[in-house]
C-alpha cells in the first residue's frame, strides 16, 4: 500500500548557524523570547528523539523539559560550543542514558509491549494516508530493520534521516569521529539493502 | 521498482536534505518520479519515530507553559475565550463558518489569546472595491485585497514575542522584513505560512475553503492548521510556486507558474488566465462591489482570459459579454448573466 497523498515530497530548511548563535547569545542575557523560540524549534523533535530511547511519551517529555529547565537555570554560563542543536540532542541522549540505567527493567518491559502489543490492525484503525503507509509491508520491514541495528548505528541513522543532521553534527552529538559516522552510515546502507531484498512487490 | 537497485547514497542525501539547492532539486525530481521510492523516502524520514498507539502529537504550547511555570516566572493569565471585546471580521466569520473551520479558528483564537495577554489586537479591514496598504510596526508592508481583514497584536509584530503572527481572512500581498529569530507567520483558517525572507501572496476567502499561497520572491514554508500536521511544514515554496492547501490538509504545488494573473490586483489590475467563470465571479463581486448571478449553472464552467486595467464596471461587463458570448442584464448592483440565444447549451 502506498500513500494516496499527491503532495510532493520536498526537503525542509534548517536554521542557519549564525541565527542559532544569536539566539544562544540572547538566552545567555536572559532573553525569555529567544529561549521560547529555541524551545518551539526543537521541543517536538527532541521528544521524538528521546522517545526512541525511553519508549514512553510521558517520560520522553519530562526528560526534554528537564534538559530545557537546566539550560535556563544555568543560562548565564551556557556555552554550547558544538552548536545549540547538537548540544540539545546530546543533552537529551545523556539524560536518557542516565534514566535508563535506573529504569532498565521498566524500559525493557515497555519495549516488549511496544513490539508485541501493536498488531498492524490497530495502526490501520487510524485513518489517513500516512497510517496506510505506516501499515505497509515496506514500513514493517524498515521498522524491523531499524530495531535490529546496533544501538549506535540506530542513533546515527535516526539523527541523519529523522533530524537531518550533517555527519559532523552527528559526530558532535554522539561524541564520535566523523569517520566513524561515515562507516556506520555505510554499514546501515548495506544492511537496509539486504533487508529490502526480501521484499516482493 | 527493484529494491536492490536503489542508490542509497543519493537517497540518503535527499532524506537528510544535505546538498546544494540544484542537487536537492534533482534529487527531489528523482524521488518524486517513483511512488515507491517516495514512500521509502518518507518512511526513512520518520525512522525511529514511534508508530501506532505510542505515537503522540507533542503539544508544544502547553509544554512551554509547563516549563514556563517551572522557570520561576509568574504564570500566564488565561482568560475565557469568549470574553474578547469587539466584533471583528474573524468573529463574524466564526458564527457563519462550518464546524471544521470553526474548530480551526478556535485554535487560532486560543493562540492569539495566549500570546497577547492584555494587549488588544488591532484589526484592519477593507470593504468590497477597496484595497489598503499597511505598514506594520516591524517595517513589513501588507497590501490588503478587497473584502479582507488582517489582525495582529502590536506586541507580536513589534518584537517582544518570539514570532510575528498576523491573522488573515481574504487576500493579502506581503513584503516581509525577514528576521530569522522572529519568524513572520500568516495564519488562516486552513493553515499558516512562515516566511524565509520574501514577498508572497496569501488568499483565504471564506467562500473558497482552504488557502492559496503564491511566492513572488524568496521562500516560505506552508503549515497545516490541525496540530497533527502543524509540527513540520507541509511544503517549502520558492519563487514561482503556487500552492493550494485544502481544508483536508492536503497540499498541492505547481512550479514555474506565470504569477502575473495572481499578483495583478496589487497593481490595480484584475487578470484571469483561463480561469473558470465560477471562480472569477467572486473576485469581480469583491472588486466592483456587485452581485453576479448566472441563469444557468453550466455557465460557471466557461473559461475567462482577460486583463482589466481600471476599467469601469460597464466596460468590464461588456468585455465579458463579448468574450463569453453571454447576455448581460444590470440592475443597480445586481448583474444577471444569461446564455445568448443560439450559443452552445
Amino acid at each position: 500500500m502506498l500513500p494516496r497523498r499527491r503532495q510532493e515530497f520536498t526537503h525542509t530548511l534548517s536554521a542557519p548557524d549564525a541565527v542559532e548563535r544569536e539566539c544562544v547569545a540572547r538566552i545567555r542575557l536572559g532573553d525569555e523570547g529567544a529561549f521560547e523560540s529555541l524551545f518551539h524549534a526543537y521541543y517536538a523533535r527532541l521528544c521524538d528523539f528521546a522517545q526512541s530511547y525511553v519508549r514512553s511519551p510521558d517520560v520522553a517529555e519530562e526528560l526534554v523539559q528537564t534538559v530545557f529547565l537546566r539550560i535556563w537555570e544555568h543560562r548565564a554560563t551556557w556555552e554550547p560550543i558544538t552548536g545549540a542543536r547538537a548540544y540539545l540532542f546530546a543533552a537529551c541522549r545523556n539524560q536518557a542514558l542516565g534514566l535508563l540505567k535506573h529504569q532498565r527493567v521498566v524500559a525493557r518491559v515497555a519495549r516488549r509491549a511496544t513490539r508485541e502489543g501493536i498488531p498492524l490492525g490497530i495502526a490501520a484503525a487510524r485513518v489517513g494516508p500516512d497510517d496506510a503507509l505506516q501499515a505497509s509491508e515496506l514500513a514493517r520491514v524498515l521498522r524491523d530493520a531499524v530495531d535490529k541495528l546496533p544501538e549506535r548505528r540506530r542513533l546515527v541513522v535516526i539523527l541523519r534521516w529523522q533530524q537531518q543532521m550533517s555527519h559532523a553534527e552527528i559526530a558532535r552529538v554522539l561524541g564520535i569521529s566523523v569517520k566513524t559516522v561515515e562507516v556506520q552510515m555505510g554499514r546501515a546502507f548495506a544492511f537496509f539493502r539486504r533487508q529490502l531484498a526480501h521484499l516482493r512487490r | 521498482m527493484d529494491w536492490n537497485s536503489i542508490d542509497w547514497e543519493r537517497l540518503d542525501r535527499f532524506v537528510a536534505g544535505r546538498g546544494a539547492p540544484d542537487e536537492m532539486a534533482a534529487l527531489g525530481a528523482w524521488v518524486n518520479s517513483d511512488p515507491e521510492l517516495r514512500a521509502l523516502a518518507s518512511l526513512l524520514r520518520a525512522v525511529g519515530e514511534p508508530s501506532g498507539a505510542d505515537r503522540r502529537e507533542w503539544d508544544v504550547r502547553s509544554a512551554w507553559q509547563r516549563l514556563h511555570r517551572r522557570m520561576g516566572a509568574p504564570p500566564l493569565q488565561l482568560g475565557p475565550l469568549a470574553a474578547h471585546p469587539g466584533a471583528s471580521p474573524l468573529r463574524r466569520a466564526l458564527s457563519a463558518a462550518a464546524v471544521l473551520v470553526l474548530v480551526a479558528l478556535a485554535s487560532l483564537w486560543f493562540v492569539a489569546r495566549w500570546r497577547g495577554d492584555t494587549i488588544p489586537p488591532r484589526d484592519f479591514a477593507t470593504r468590497r472595491s477597496q484595497t489598503a496598504v499597511l505598514e506594520l510596526p516591524d517595517g513589513s508592508r501588507v497590501m490588503l485585497g478587497p473584502a479582507s481583514s488582517l489582525r495582529f497584536r502590536d506586541r507580536g509584530v513589534l518584537g517582544v514575542g518570539s514570532s510575528r503572527d498576523v491573522y488573515l481572512e481574504g487576500e493579502a500581498y506581503l513584503e516581509v522584513k525577514h528576521d530569522a529569530i522572529r519568524p513572520f507567520r500568516v495564519h488562516t483558517a486552513a493553515g499558516f505560512v512562515e516566511d524565509v525572507g520574501t514577498e508572497f501572496l496569501v488568499s483565504a476567502y471564506p467562500e473558497v475553503p482552504g488557502m492559496r499561497v503564491v511566492v513572488a520572491t524568496g521562500m516560505v514554508a506552508l503549515y497545516g492548521t490541525p496540530p497533527s500536521i502543524a509540527r513540520r511544514p507541509l511544503l517549502t515554496l520558492a519563487h514561482g510556486d503556487v500552492a493550494d492547501l485544502a481544508v483536508s490538509g492536503v497540499a498541492t504545488v505547481t512550479h514555474d507558474v506565470n504569477l502575473a494573473p495572481y499578483l495583478a490586483w496589487t497593481h490595480g489590475d484584475l487578470a484571469f488566465d483561463g480561469a473558470r467563470l465560477g471562480d472569477v465571479i467572486p473576485a469581480l463581486e469583491r472588486w466592483y462591489d456587485i452581485e453576479i448571478r448566472l441563469s444557468d449553472s453550466l455557465l460557471a464552467e466557461r473559461r475567462v482570459t482577460a486583463t482589466f486595467r481600471r476599467e469601469s464596471l460597464s466596460q468590464v461587463l461588456e468585455l465579458l459579454a463579448l468574450s463569453l458570448d453571454v447576455h448581460v442584464q444590470r440592475e443597480g448592483r445586481t448583474v444577471l448573466l444569461t446564455s445568448s440565444a443560439g450559443s452552445r447549451p
